[in-house]
């Protein structure tokens, strides 16, 4: 989806390194690191938190506090059904859960 | 350090709040202190990284408080012949409710830690007992290990995953339009709320499935 949405938008995207042509990229990545961490370091998130909204405003920030929440609950019910990727022509493309068939789940 | 004060935007506020009244409330397969009790077991191991429930934690089987534990941490990974092991023990459709039960509470618990909210209270108003409304016609998945509506394999197996429970379906699928994409927009690569683009997003979504180790 990362590889996709890039190529949409002519941004080169480096999935193996994780590595977006965006400004804010590097805040985007820390910010969902330190909301993932069991660990549980509230200064890192704290710190994050901070970062993200003075470059990209509190709404962002929010959206993106909802993004993770929601990756945080895709991630365990991919593995707790066994979800595997059925779309070889989606996972070459880069695509993965295969957005042509997302439409319509409901 | 300045805090940073956050307000949900409403239809993202509203979809939490029916999210954490679902966890509260009586499902399908589970009551509604079974459902509290394994969304504890779950939030608990989430942020502990323990995959143990611990041993203060009751009111619901022992084999379901285990599973929302270990799928509430994240670690180790579950295998094939843990899922069947637990649906052996527990029954396959309450093994789906508990799965996207352990996940919306995983979302709940998040956004919440994220912004610096406190820790939320489950309320324990609701007393009933599981409605065991029954499913609709099933069929075994190979895209999934669990039981889905038939017809089978016909749509993304993240999709398919709960149809075999449909409340649980539309609680999950309802958070999910609030949190991330609208349904009718999944396919649009460009479209955006006015804040994070389309790639913002997917930047965000592979790092936390990076974090937990989650191929698909």
């Amino acid at each position: 989806m990362l590889s996709w949405s890039g190529k949409a938008h002519g941004i080169a995207v480096d999935l193996a390194s994780m590595k977006v042509d965006v400004d804010h990229a590097d805040a985007l990545l820390e910010f969902a690191l330190a909301a993932t961490s069991p660990a549980g370091d509230r200064t890192a998130l704290e710190v994050a938190r901070q970062r993200l909204t003075e470059m990209m405003g509190v709404d962002a920030m929010v959206d993106a506090a909802a993004i993770v929440a929601n990756f945080e609950m895709m991630t365990r019910l991919a593995e707790g059904t066994g979800a595997v990727l059925h779309n070889m022509a989606s996972v070459r493309a880069g695509t993965a859960v295969g957005a042509d068939v997302f439409k319509h789940h409901g | 350090m300045e805090t940073v004060t956050a307000t949900l935007r409403p239809d993202l506020a509203e979809a939490h709040e029916r999210t954490w009244v679902a966890i509260s409330s009586a499902g399908t397969w589970w009551s509604a202190s079974e459902r509290r009790a394994l969304a504890k077991a779950a939030i608990s191991a989430m942020w502990s990284a323990v995959s143990e429930p611990s041993p203060a934690l009751s009111g619901a089987p022992e084999a379901a408080l285990r599973a929302a534990a270990r799928l509430g941490s994240g670690r180790p990974h579950v295998t094939r012949e843990w899922y069947e092991d637990v649906r052996d023990r527990i029954g396959a459709l309450p093994y789906v409710e508990l799965v996207g039960l352990v996940a919306v509470a995983a979302a709940a618990s998040s956004l919440r830690r994220t912004l610096g909210l406190p820790d939320r209270e489950l309320s324990t108003d609701d007393e009933r007992g599981p409605s065991r409304i029954p499913s609709p016609e099933l069929a075994d998945a190979k895209w999934n290990w669990v039981p889905v509506a038939a017809p089978a394999d016909k749509t993304a197996a993240v999709v398919q995953a709960l149809t075999a429970v449909p409340g649980t379906f539309d609680e999950l699928w309802s958070l999910a339009d609030a949190q991330y994409i609208p349904d009718a927009e999944m396919v649009d690569p460009k479209w955006t709320r006015g804040t994070l683009s389309r790639v913002d997003m997917e930047l965000l979504a592979t790092r936390v499935s990076f974090s937990r180790e989650c191929h698909y």
